[in-house]
């Protein structure tokens, strides 16, 4: 793990808990049981198990969750659960994402887009097929089932327009023309 | 394996004393190391982080599990779908706690004991509480302040299109 917490075991890390009490006064103690301070560490391991939205969402509870909710990690895991078959491994595609901007910004830029409806079309024909909970305008553009999980060619694609998007800004930087 | 206890007592930060087997307690990765180790010799384990509430709750965890592999190895080895499906159904009713806090403080106890099987379903418990809320109701629930400026809390509600309300 990137942030070792002090005092953590090195075996396995031992996340603390504090009560507001040992924690001082950081945080409002009206409610009766006291606000629970979560390690970093702690909430990395809860955050991923979420989906996306949650975890874009998450990035706006405090700013430890936002620092936590930011970790690559967590969207690589979410890019890659999505993806049925990437055609390469797995660290030869985790540095290539990683130079090109990240799976965060891949996801918020491509990702996300690909698996969410047109923003005008009319949606309420395919209202019946949203059977997910945690994606409530999510409804599938042109298919009869909600199907998010992504084949080799979106992959590509969205791979492609990353990389596309990386070199335009390199390009603009470094303009001596 | 010389030692021949077949028990350990385990002691809550509230004192009070739990009988475990020791298959139940090999479901925690600590408690196994204490009990492999043969230059310890154990007579009681102080759990000081864990109230006796919580406690209990990790002991019926690490007993019901341990039950289930013994059976598991008694049928030959593999476990039979419906056992598996069963056991699943056990694990939801039993993370169906009334507050909580004692969600967390399961969390934590099986992080501390190391208990992977019960940290992992924590883990998923807590984030299937959190999975479509908004900020403002993740922060309601583990009692969070919202320490943004206005500026950040601003770009951010752009830039991840929520509402902070």
């Amino acid at each position: 793990m990137k942030r070792p917490h002090a005092g953590d075991d090195e075996k396995m890390k031992k996340l603390k808990l504090v009560s507001v009490d040992e924690q001082g006064d950081d945080w409002a103690s009206g409610n009766p049981s006291g606000p629970l301070y979560f390690d970093d560490n702690l909430l990395f391991e809860v955050l991923k198990h979420v989906d996306a939205r949650t975890l874009a969402m998450a990035a706006c509870v405090s700013k430890q969750w936002h620092k936590t909710a930011q970790d690559e990690r967590l969207w690589e895991l979410i890019c890659t659960k999505q993806w049925a078959n990437t055609g390469c491994g797995e660290q030869q595609l985790r540095s290539v994402v990683l130079a090109l901007g990240g799976f965060r910004r891949l996801h918020a830029l491509f990702l996300w887009r690909l698996s969410k409806p047109q923003s005008s079309s009319a949606s309420a024909s395919a209202s019946s097929s949203s059977s997910s909970a945690s994606w409530p305008a999510f409804q599938p553009m042109m298919r009869s089932k909600p199907s998010p999980r992504l084949g080799k060619d979106e992959v590509h694609l969205s791979l492609s327009l990353l990389s596309i998007r990386y070199y335009e800004k390199m390009n603009f930087n470094n303009r001596s023309r | 394996m010389s030692s021949p206890v077949e028990q350990i007592t385990v002691v809550s930060s509230d004192g009070d004393e739990f009988k475990m087997t020791v298959a139940a307690a090999m479901q925690s990765e600590q408690l196994k190391q204490m009990l492999t180790d043969d230059s310890i010799s154990i007579v009681k384990v102080p759990v000081e982080n864990i109230s006796t509430e919580i406690l209990v709750k990790v002991i019926e965890y690490c007993q019901k599990h341990a039950d289930h592999e013994a059976a598991t190895k008694a049928n030959g080895g593999g476990a039979s779908d419906s056992e598996a499906e069963e056991l699943n159904k056990w694990d939801a009713e039993f993370m169906k706690v009334d507050v909580e806090d004692k969600l967390f403080h399961i969390l934590m106890a099986a992080n501390y004991l190391e208990i992977k099987g019960l940290f992992d379903l924590a883990c998923q418990t807590v984030a299937d509480l959190i999975k479509g809320k908004t900020p403002k109701q993740i922060r309601k629930i583990f009692n969070l302040k919202n320490d943004f400026t206005p500026e950040e809390q601003e770009r951010l509600s752009r830039q991840h299109n929520c509402s902070f309300d």
